[in-house]
């Protein structure tokens, strides 16, 4: 009688600590999200009044500031950054050439074959300095992956599975997105501004399920940056509107992630 | 040299100064002040196809100034040059059989020019500048009174066929067939 008291505390207690651990990792993704708001807030607040090579250096220094934040959240906590997905693929090579293949793919849905469809529209150089460009986009994608990928979404599929984490976790991404054009679509009632959310979310949810796949943070870097230069380097855009923008985003990113399912084995946890 | 520490001729010094800057501010200032000049251009700030045809309104204002605009009569009149990336498109006097058009002093006009972008200007960022000439029916003289220049984006409408999109197609096409072939080859990815 006494030992199966004992017991009962002992599971109590044990259930009280996950609990408890649960509840301040809930927590800290929420402080998370609301610091990643409130910075974005702070930057947009005067980003219109400075030119266009300053903003170059605000979204730098945004980007870094988040990213270091997460380092310090990941540091200050008891697991090592190994958990959270630093850690090198076995083979450098398969991951770039996943990543080609899958940037490709996506740059051939969402501006080629809307592009045949309708036509096309060349557009002119870059104007500002190509290695900013670059620089902005590398710790953009780095700092969006370790914030929403290695710190939200792990730890989200470490409390609630899979599939609730993944949903949750790209309606994060997403949010971030929409939330500072809320205010330009309802009050001054700009088209366009809240349809790429959803693409955001897609995105999200194709990224959530390559980082579960490989548990490590370089494929959804990798891939990530393939996408965003080979966009940047073609100076192409299809003659579509924006909901038709949309529809080829989520028809790519659809496709993307079903490539990603029938060619990366799952990681297990302790390989 | 003692002298340059006592107090009159110190305010003396500082006053002298004070009224060249002064003086300065006030002569560059009177300097920009022009007889005619353009208030404001209107045209499409977002991007202009080739071939495809804009209308720009361009207002001129006219103030009375003797010192810059000598002419006595009641009129004057007028004509634009268009510059692209600083080589002239298009000259109104030449180009409208020496037409001028004349607006009253302490008046504002606003002409209004239909332009057809042409297909040499390609898809590119291009400086476009506006002159604005006085002609004094007078002496025949032609006098240069304002300029205003801006940027706008050049975008090309094209299809398929055209060597821009088919060349960026061919490299991705390449691109997914190496790796497929790759990938195939290796098998399920082992992260």
């Amino acid at each position: 009688m006494f030992v199966k008291a004992l017991n009962s505390i002992k599971v109590y207690v044990g259930s009280g600590d996950y609990l408890y651990e649960k509840h301040k990792m809930l927590t800290l993704i929420i402080l998370l999200f609301f610091i990643v708001l409130a910075v974005w807030g702070v930057a947009f607040l005067f980003i219109d009044k400075i030119s266009l090579y300053s903003r170059s250096f605000v979204y730098l220094g945004v980007y870094l500031l988040l990213m270091g934040i997460v380092l310090v959240l990941v540091v200050r906590g008891k697991e090592s950054f190994h958990e959270y997905g630093f850690r090198w693929p076995r083979s450098l090579m398969n991951c770039m050439v996943l990543s080609a293949l899958l940037a490709s793919v996506y740059v051939i849905i969402t501006v080629f074959i809307p592009g045949s469809l309708r036509n096309f529209e060349v557009l002119p150089p870059n104007p500002f300095d190509v290695y900013m460009n670059i620089t902005i986009i590398f710790v953009a994608v780095f700092a969006e992956e370790i914030i929403f990928r290695g710190y939200i979404l792990r730890n989200l599929i470490k409390m609630h599975g899979f599939f609730t984490a993944i949903l949750l976790g790209s309606a994060m991404y997403s949010l971030t997105y929409a939330i500072y054009r809320l205010p330009l679509a309802l009050v001054l009632e700009m088209q366009g501004q809240l349809e790429p959310a959803l693409s955001f979310f897609m995105a999200g949810i194709f990224l959530g399920t390559l980082f579960y796949k490989t548990r490590t943070l370089m494929y959804c870097i990798v891939v990530h940056l393939f996408i965003r230069i080979f966009q940047f380097l073609t100076p192409l855009h299809a003659m579509i509107n924006g909901y038709e923008r949309l529809l080829f985003e989520i028809i790519a990113y659809a496709t993307l992630t079903y490539l990603v399912l029938i060619t990366v084995l799952t990681r297990k946890d302790g390989e | 040299m003692i002298l340059l520490f006592t107090k009159p001729l110190q305010v003396l010094i500082f006053l002298s100064i004070l009224s060249l800057c002064l003086g300065g501010v006030i002569a560059s200032v009177a300097g920009e002040s022009k007889g005619v000049f353009i208030e404001q251009i209107t045209y499409d700030e977002s991007k202009l196809y080739p071939t495809e045809r804009y209308t720009w309104k361009i207002n001129v204002e006219i103030i009375v100034n003797n010192n810059l605009c000598p002419n006595t009569s009641r009129e004057d009149l007028f004509f634009f040059k268009l510059y692209v990336d600083n080589s002239l498109w298009w000259n109104e006097y030449n180009d409208t059989d020496y037409k001028f058009w004349s607006c009253s002093r302490n008046s504002t006009v606003t002409r209004k020019y239909i332009i057809k972008i042409p297909t040499w200007l390609g898809a590119n960022y291009h400086l476009f500048r506006i002159e604005l000439f006085r002609y004094d029916n007078i002496t025949g003289i032609i006098y240069f009174e304002d300029e205003v220049s801006f940027m706008a984006i050049c975008v090309l409408q094209v299809n398929l066929r055209h060597q821009t999109p088919l060349s960026y197609l061919s490299i991705y096409a390449f691109t997914i067939f190496i790796s497929s072939v790759y990938l195939s080859a290796i098998g399920r990815i082992r992260p």
